[in-house]
């Protein structure tokens, strides 16, 4: 994604949560809006970010809607399994190792925030390609297979991006 | 009908939350219970706005609940990551439950 295209898209989305909290769609607030995302993203280009990381960062718009879908799925099974655990009392919180395959910072980071997200499971820290993450239910220490259990699909979808 | 269906989905999002208050006071370590709370505001927030939206329909006022959630989402993870890592970092120590 070039420069020009990233920089309508930022300008697209700010205008629809622009209009979202207007609530009144008029061509008025819609040029209103239009030409403040367009100020604040000419701003954010040209005065703030000069080092311009983000053209480093790119993501498959067709796999997002997917993973965002699978990660909802799994945060209710995760939930509903939660519950049961906290009924029988049956938990063993224990801070585990696991090692992620993805070289993107930012799917580390999706990757990171899904695992926070999935109910039983919150990531501590994160060193190059390494989590640590505080399990509910530690059933195994062993980095494979708690990577295995714990990451799931997420870190497969995100590799086909 | 409609109404009927979004009172129930909230119910469920309320039952969800009751279950983490639950799971908070029923344990004792730290780390247990910051994991449950989390429970609290991923899945019952969650089934809670997905029941206001169901039940205001197709409006301006759901768009804005989605904004909510979207932002929810975002932010949410982030907070759970910096309260369990700040008590790691600090030296809290992970015991077993009696």
């Amino acid at each position: 994604m070039n420069r020009r295209l990233y920089n309508i898209f930022i300008v697209l989305i700010c205008l629809l949560v622009w209009m979202i909290l207007i609530e009144k769609p008029t061509y008025l607030n819609a040029a209103v809006g239009a030409s403040l995302a367009i100020g604040a993203v000419w701003f954010n280009s040209r005065v703030l970010h000069h080092d311009r990381e983000s053209e480093v960062f790119r993501l498959q718009p067709l796999i997002f809607p997917f993973y965002i879908l699978y990660l909802l799925l799994q945060i209710y099974i995760a939930g509903i399994q939660t519950i049961g655990k906290i009924i029988t009392g049956n938990i063993h919180p224990d801070i585990v190792d696991i090692e992620t395959q993805l070289e993107n910072d930012l799917y580390i980071c999706f990757l990171a925030n899904s695992i926070t997200l999935t109910p039983g499971t919150v990531t501590i820290d994160k060193e190059g390609q390494k989590l640590k993450v505080l399990w509910l239910n530690c059933e195994t220490k062993d980095k494979e297979k708690a990577g295995e259990m714990i990451k799931g699909k997420f870190e497969k979808i995100l590799r086909k991006g | 009908m409609q109404q009927i269906i979004g009172h129930i989905i909230i119910g469920i999002g309320l039952l969800f939350l009751a279950f983490g208050i639950l799971g908070i006071f029923r344990f004792s370590n730290f780390y247990a219970r910051i994991l449950v709370a989390s429970k609290i505001d991923t899945v019952a927030f969650l089934t809670i706005l997905a029941g206001v939206i169901v039940r205001q329909g197709w409006s301006a006022f759901s768009l804005r609940v989605v904004l909510i959630l979207v932002i929810m989402l975002l932010i949410n993870p982030l907070i759970t990551h910096i309260i369990t890592r700040s008590a790691y970092l600090s030296g809290y120590k992970v015991k077993k439950e009696d």
